[in-house]
C-alpha cells in the first residue's frame, strides 16, 4: 500500500457505516486513479487535497444524516435535523416578521394604519439595518423550508453570518450578554438547516409549521393586550412580561408539546430528540432573560422556567437516544 | 405522482453508464465528456450519487477486477434506471421543444 492510499484510507475513516464498507474500497482506487493518472510519482509524497478532505467531509455529514442507502440511525438523525431545521425556521421566521411589521408601523410605513405618536425622533440601534436584513432572509427561509427548496441551505448560511455579525455590533453595550445567548439560540437552528437538504413539508406534517407560527404571534399579542390593560404608573407582572416575549411562548410550547407527545409509544425517536435539540437550543435564550431584572419577581419566572426546559431536554434526550440505541445500526432505511 | 426529476450530476451518471458499464474513474471520464468539459465530478460526490442510486436500484455492480493490485469496480444500469434515464430525457425533449416553439416566434 503507498503511502497516498494510506492517506486516503485514513481520509475515508470519517465515512460511517454501512457506507465505508460499501465504498471506501472503491473510492480510493478511483481516488488513486485520478491522482495519479498524470504523475505516477505521486503516489509517494501526495496527499489528499483541501478540495478532496472537503469533499469526504461533506458525503459524510450526508450520509450521517440520512441520505438515501444510510443506516436506519442515520435516518432518525437526519429526521431529527430537519425537524429542529422547520421548527426553528418558522419560530425565527415570524419572530423577524413581526419585528418588520413593528418597524414598518413605527415609521408609519403601513397603509392605512397611522404611527404611534413618539416622545422624539427614531434612533436606529446598532446593527439594526443588519438585523432587518435578517429578518428578510429569515422570512425567506421558512419558505423555502416548507416548500423544500434547495435555496434553503445558501439563505440559513446568509442569516447565519449575517446574525453574528448584527451580534458583534451590540458587543460592549448593556444588551451585549443576552444578545449573544440569543445567537446560540438562532445558531442551532440555521446550521441544521445549513446541514440537511430541505424537504417539501408533506400535507399531514403542516401542524409543523402552524403551531410554531402561532406560538410566536402569542407573544405581541399579550404584550400588547398587557399594555392596553395596565394603567400608566403599573408595573407589568412577571409573567405578563416573559409571556410578552417569545422565548416565553417558546418554552410553554416545548414543554406542553413534551408533556402531550413523550408518553405515546408512536412519538418517534426524531420526534423526541427534536424535541431535546430545540430545548437544549431555547435555553441559552432564556438564561439571557436573567439579565432583564427590572420587574420584581421576574427572575424566579425565568429560572423556574429554566427547570421545566431542562427537565423536558432530559426526558427527552433519554427516551429518543433509547429508540435510537433500539434501532440496528448497519441496516438500511 | 410525477417523479421528481433527476439532478444533473444523477442524470450525467446514468447517461455515462448506457452504453456500457464502468468504474468510478470510467464515469468521471465519461460525465466529462458527455458535458463538454462543464462538469468534473468530485469523487466523493460521485459516490454520494452512486449510493443514492444503487439505494433506488437504478444501478448495480456488474463484476470487479484486479488493477494495480487494487480492486476495480465496475457499476451497470439496471433495467429501472434505463427507465428512469428515458423518462428524464423525454421530459428534458419535450421541455426543449416548447422552448423552441416560443423561441421561432419573433416578438412584434
Amino acid at each position: 500500500m503507498s503511502p497516498l492510499e494510506e492517506r486516503y484510507r485514513r481520509l475515508l475513516r470519517l465515512l460511517p457505516e454501512p457506507a465505508r464498507s460499501r465504498w471506501a474500497d472503491d473510492m480510493v482506487e478511483t481516488y488513486l486513479a485520478a491522482a495519479t493518472t498524470d504523475d505516477p510519482e505521486y503516489a509517494e509524497f501526495g496527499s489528499p487535497t483541501p478540495a478532496d478532505r472537503l469533499d469526504v467531509l461533506r458525503l459524510a455529514v450526508r450520509l450521517r444524516l440520512g441520505a438515501p442507502g444510510a443506516s436506519l440511525r442515520a435516518v432518525a438523525a437526519g429526521r431529527t435535523v430537519r425537524l429542529v431545521a422547520l421548527t426553528g425556521g418558522v419560530a425565527l421566521a415570524t419572530q423577524g416578521a413581526i419585528g418588520l411589521a413593528t418597524t414598518a408601523w413605527v415609521h408609519g410605513l403601513v397603509p392605512g394604519v397611522p404611527a404611534p405618536p413618539l416622545p422624539g425622533p427614531l434612533v436606529a440601534a446598532p446593527g439594526a439595518v443588519l438585523a432587518h436584513a435578517v429578518d428578510v432572509l429569515l422570512v425567506a427561509l421558512a419558505v423555502c423550508l416548507v416548500r423544500g427548496a434547495a435555496t434553503a441551505r445558501p439563505l440559513a448560511a446568509a442569516a447565519l453570518i449575517g446574525l453574528v455579525l448584527a451580534t458583534t455590533s451590540r458587543l460592549g453595550g448593556p444588551s451585549a450578554v443576552p444578545a449573544v445567548l440569543s445567537l446560540v439560540t438562532c445558531a442551532v437552528t440555521l446550521l441544521a438547516a445549513v446541514l440537511v437538504p430541505a424537504e417539501r413539508v408533506p400535507r399531514r406534517d403542516r401542524w409543523l409549521v402552524a403551531v410554531p407560527a402561532l406560538v410566536t404571534l402569542l407573544a405581541p399579542v399579550v404584550a400588547t393586550a398587557g399594555w392596553v390593560a395596565a394603567r400608566p404608573l403599573d408595573e407589568p407582572g412577571p409573567w405578563l412580561l416573559a409571556l410578552g416575549q417569545p422565548t416565553g411562548w417558546w418554552a410553554v410550547a416545548l414543554v406542553a408539546v413534551a408533556a402531550a407527545a413523550l408518553p405515546r409509544p408512536s412519538t418517534t425517536a426524531a420526534g423526541r430528540l427534536g424535541v431535546a435539540v430545540l430545548g437544549v437550543a431555547l435555553l441559552p435564550s432564556l438564561a439571557g432573560q436573567l439579565a432583564l431584572d427590572g420587574v420584581a419577581g421576574y427572575r424566579a419566572v425565568v429560572v423556574t422556567g429554566l427547570v421545566l426546559v431542562a427537565g423536558t431536554v432530559l426526558l427527552a434526550g433519554a427516551s429518543g437516544a433509547r429508540r435510537v440505541r433500539a434501532l440496528p445500526a448497519g441496516d438500511h432505511a | 405522482m410525477t417523479p421528481r426529476p433527476l439532478t444533473e450530476p444523477a442524470f450525467l451518471v446514468l447517461a455515462a453508464l448506457a452504453d456500457r458499464p464502468r468504474h468510478g474513474y470510467g464515469v468521471i471520464g465519461e460525465v466529462e465528456q458527455l458535458s463538454g468539459g462543464r462538469v468534473r465530478l468530485r469523487v466523493g460526490t460521485l459516490y454520494g450519487v452512486l449510493d443514492r442510486l444503487a439505494a433506488e436500484g437504478a444501478i448495480e455492480p456488474e463484476r470487479e477486477e484486479v488493477h494495480a493490485g487494487r480492486v476495480r469496480r465496475y457499476y451497470r444500469l439496471t433495467g429501472a434506471g434505463r427507465q428512469v434515464l428515458e423518462t428524464e430525457v423525454a421530459r428534458l425533449e419535450a421541455n426543449a421543444r416548447a422552448v423552441r416553439g416560443r423561441l421561432a416566434v419573433r416578438p412584434a
